[in-house]
């Protein structure tokens, strides 16, 4: 029930919605655009590599807080011959402990189970990895939109709008991360993947 | 050969006697009279036994008025010589005191003329012949400009002993040689008063040589268009001259007021040009001289002159296509364009006063003739020169210390 | 007197490099200042075709680095302002005609007459932006609220960060349309400077009266009225240290427009 009443209340809020967002969009298509470029620019990493380290870091930090991904903001920043690496996400809220726990011990889990993988030479335990992963996720969410209240940086409608809506993104996003993550055990597989990787970002 | 002897003061004596033809006599007195100190003044030529007829003996005249000088009186002990010049109001013999109030009164009735004549410009002269139309001659003188090739031939042999001898020489305009090469010879006016020629000393006399019609007509033509164009001008063999004797005389007056005078380059703020302030602007070590730019190489160029593009060129260079503003000409000798001259343009660049510019369109972002720098007047605001049908050619050279521009008026027809 | 030497510098072609240079230099003589003008575009000279100055240039910095002419020659003098004097570019030449050090030498030894030494930065970052920078103690990096222009104006204060020589590099946003900026299809002065992180020395709007302005001859700052004027002789006086806000280039709304602008608000 839930669900069906937070898709619909998405669905009004971004028809009226829909205006003022095209209407920003030239301006902060061309700011995000821009940034990503001088990004590559500064550092010379490739918007995959930048990507990926974007994603590494999200899923890093969604361990302990509940974030904004679509609003992640990585930036390098010339200071006196410095640089320096800007990254700024709005903060949903703090995950409580138990939140935590749950994911550190889950965790835990994947690594022993992978280690067990890895040991007995099997290489076909991504799918259920993947699967599992998204019923977390839907929880997840479920959670949100329940309470958002506490830590919001940034204009409170607009990122609940954004997070409802992205939901089936999310879960994308996790998937790749994912896949990411399993490249680091899994070399030969990683330029398929990056492949797909990109095949995503431009659907999007 | 012939000397400068002070006389009188502002009087002065040429002594000619050794000269054989026209052609020679004129260039006699140019080289002498180019020579520094030699303008102003009160000239007595010492002819010798040399024939002269008063066309000839007039066309002697104005070129001594072009070069700032006025004759005064001959010396001659040829009777054709002496009663042209009777004719012509000129004092015959060795001039004296009583003599004087004379050649006064003849200065009297040309002095106001003297101004006009000074002004024409070659390349107005030459529009002018051509406008005029084309010069008949007799029929019989048809012949006779044939046969006088050889003379011509002769002529063009004295002519370059003659420089040879002298370093100052006429300036001469290789264009306009040219274009009189194409010009057809014609005659509309033959009963022209002397006075009239005199007036206007566009040429025309050429005309009255060829009523007179002698066998020497060839090196007179070639005389007269020496003076009138102050050049050494060459007539091609295959000009054709014709006579017309029964057209109606012309009114040359009429004609000579489609030139004018469009610009006095001054300092003063005023009128399309301005003279740079040259202080500390021009390069220190010109040396300034006036020579003959047809002795100089000339380039030909045809293509359109870019921003950015330069020519520059020790002698003449003559440019077929505009010059657009942001390109650079700069020739040691006069700068000649058959189109539209927007860009910087440097004639004499090595202190020849003599050079001169020319355009179809003069609009140059900066005019130089030798030590004179100029630059359009910053309330003239045509950066671009519509193209269109009709130009007026114009003419820029150095007069007095100024630049001097001159452009044919547009005839109403 | 050791006069400051400021080039002014974009990266990318047309975004108002030289048109900075023509009116802040003429601002800052008519703040009294003695500033020489240095168009090191050499090949595409414009800076002599603002200030009007085109028909005046006989020697340019080429003739000077070859010795054809004192230095004090070919120093053209404005029309209106006997302070403000311009060195122009050889139009007939390339880049190459002069070096890093020439120019350096040129610049110092004029630093020593004149308050301000304005050095107009041709676009690219090769030989011409090096020379340009060789002889400068500060910079102001001009830009518009454009992606490809603050890109380059990012690569541009990289490589000014690179040269020591180079105290201090300030931005200036030229061309800013406010009204853009308000429908939210332009990026905002804020977005530029957080973006690129670097001190802003001014904002110009956009001003079709810098048309009319080039088309004379005439820098835009000797018009009394115009907004881009009002906002050059601004940033003239901040490069001399005066504290002045940056100017409001909304333009003033109609009644219509506030109405429009409360109901959107309340929307949003």
């Amino acid at each position: 029930m839930k669900d069906i009443f937070a898709n619909l209340y998405n669905k009004v809020v971004s028809f009226f919605n829909k205006t003022d967002a095209e209407q920003s969009n030239a301006k902060d298509v061309a700011c995000n655009r821009l940034k990503l470029v001088l990004m590559q620019d500064r550092t010379n990493l490739t918007p995959a590599i930048m990507d990926r380290m974007r994603k590494e870091l999200i899923e890093l930090l969604s361990k302990y807080l509940e974030l904004d991904r679509e609003l992640l903001d990585l930036n390098f920043e010339h200071e006196d011959n410095q640089m320096a690496l800007m990254l700024s996400i709005p903060v949903i809220r703090a995950k409580n402990e138990d939140e935590i726990q749950e994911i550190l011990d889950k965790e835990d889990e994947e690594k022993r189970k992978l280690e067990e993988l890895s040991k007995s030479d099997s290489e076909e335990d991504d799918s259920e990895d993947d699967s599992e992963e998204k019923d977390d996720d839907d929880s997840k969410d479920e959670d949100d939109s329940e309470e958002d209240e506490e830590d919001d940086d940034s204009e409170e409608e607009d990122d609940s709008d954004y997070n409802d809506e992205d939901d089936s993104e999310e879960e994308d996003d996790d998937d790749e991360s994912d896949d990411v993550e399993s490249d680091d055990v899994e070399d030969i597989d990683e330029n398929t993947k990056k492949e797909k990787f990109f095949s995503k970002k431009d659907k999007k | 050969m012939g000397k400068i002897m002070n006389y009188n003061g502002e009087k002065t004596v040429i002594d000619l006697s050794d000269a054989n033809n026209i052609s020679e006599l004129g260039l006699k007195i140019t080289s002498q009279l180019d020579s520094e100190g030699a303008s102003n003044k009160e000239l007595f030529l010492n002819l010798g036994d040399i024939d002269l007829k008063q066309s000839q003996l007039l066309s002697i005249k104005a070129l001594v008025e072009t070069m700032q000088s006025k004759l005064a009186g001959i010396n001659t002990t040829s009777e054709m010589t002496q009663s042209a010049a009777i004719g012509l109001g000129l004092v015959v013999g060795s001039p004296s005191a009583d003599t004087r109030p004379t050649f006064e009164e003849t200065f009297k009735t040309e002095v106001h003329e003297d101004n006009d004549s000074e002004n024409i410009n070659s390349f107005a002269q030459l529009k002018k012949q051509n406008s005029i139309g084309d010069f008949v001659t007799d029929a019989n003188s048809l012949s006779e400009v044939e046969e006088t090739e050889e003379d011509k031939v002769q002529t063009q042999e004295f002519l370059k002993e003659a420089e040879d001898e002298s370093d100052d020489i006429v300036d001469e305009v290789a264009q306009e040689s040219e274009l009189e090469e194409e010009t057809e010879i014609e005659e509309e006016a033959i009963n022209i008063e002397t006075s009239d020629l005199f007036k206007n000393n566009d040429g025309l006399n050429i005309y009255d040589d060829i009523e007179t019609n002698t066998t020497n007509s060839s090196d007179e033509i070639q005389s007269a268009l020496d003076i009138t164009f102050g050049a050494r001008s060459e007539i091609d063999s295959n000009l054709k001259t014709q006579i017309n004797s029964n057209t109606e005389p012309i009114k040359i007056q009429e004609k000579f007021e489609d030139y004018e005078v469009t610009e006095t380059i001054e300092k003063a703020d005023e009128g399309k040009y301005v003279l740079l302030d040259t202080e500390g602007i021009t390069p220190e070590g010109i040396e300034l001289m006036k020579s003959n730019t047809s002795d100089l190489d000339t380039l030909y160029l045809t293509q359109t002159l870019r921003s950015g593009q330069t020519v520059s060129y020790e002698g003449n260079i003559f440019l077929i296509g505009d010059a657009h503003p942001g390109s650079e000409i700069i020739a040691t000798g006069d700068v000649t364009i058959w189109g539209i001259l927007g860009g910087i343009v440097h004639a004499g660049s090595k202190g020849n006063t003599d050079a001169k510019v020319r355009a179809l369109k003069l609009n140059p972002i900066q005019l130089r003739i030798a030590n004179l720098y100029s630059r359009r007047n910053d309330t003239v605001n045509v950066p671009f020169v519509q193209k269109t049908n009709e130009f007026t050619p114009e003419e820029a050279r150095i007069e007095n210390e100024q630049i001097v521009i001159y452009k044919t008026l547009r005839r109403e027809d | 007197m050791a006069g400051r030497v400021i080039v002014i510098t974009s990266g990318k072609g047309g975004v108002g490099k030289t048109t900075t240079s023509a009116n802040i230099g003429t601002a800052l003589a008519k703040l009294g200042n003695k500033v020489v003008l240095i168009d090191t575009d050499i090949g595409l000279r414009n800076l002599d075709l603002l200030l009007g100055l085109e028909n005046r240039i006989v020697y340019t910095i080429v003739d000077v680095v070859e010795e054809r002419c004192k230095l004090k020659q070919a120093l053209v003098k404005d029309k209106k302002n006997p302070n403000l004097s311009l060195l122009a570019a050889a139009q007939t030449r390339d880049k190459t005609s002069v070096t890093s050090e020439q120019l350096k030498d040129i610049c110092d030894e004029l630093k020593k007459k004149n308050d301000f030494i304005l050095v107009d930065c041709p676009a690219g970052i090769e030989q011409g932006f090096q020379n340009a920078v060789a002889g400068a103690n500060e910079a102001i990096v001009v830009t518009t609220p454009e992606m490809s222009a603050v890109r380059d104006a990012d690569r541009i204060i990289g490589l000014l960060e690179a040269k020591e020589e180079i105290e201090s590099y300030k931005l200036l946003l030229n061309r800013v349309r406010p009204k853009l900026i308000e429908q939210n299809d332009m990026m905002s002065v804020d977005d530029v400077v957080e973006i690129l992180s670097c001190d802003l020395i001014g904002v110009i709007p956009e001003d079709t009266g810098i048309i009319t302005s080039t088309n004379k001859g005439e820098p835009i700052v000797n018009d009394e009225k115009a907004l881009a004027g009002q906002a050059y002789r601004n940033v003239a006086k901040r490069i001399m240290g005066e504290d002045i806000p940056l100017l409001d280039l909304n333009v003033k709304e109609s009644f219509f427009d506030k109405l429009k602008n409360l109901f959107t608000k309340g929307k949003v």
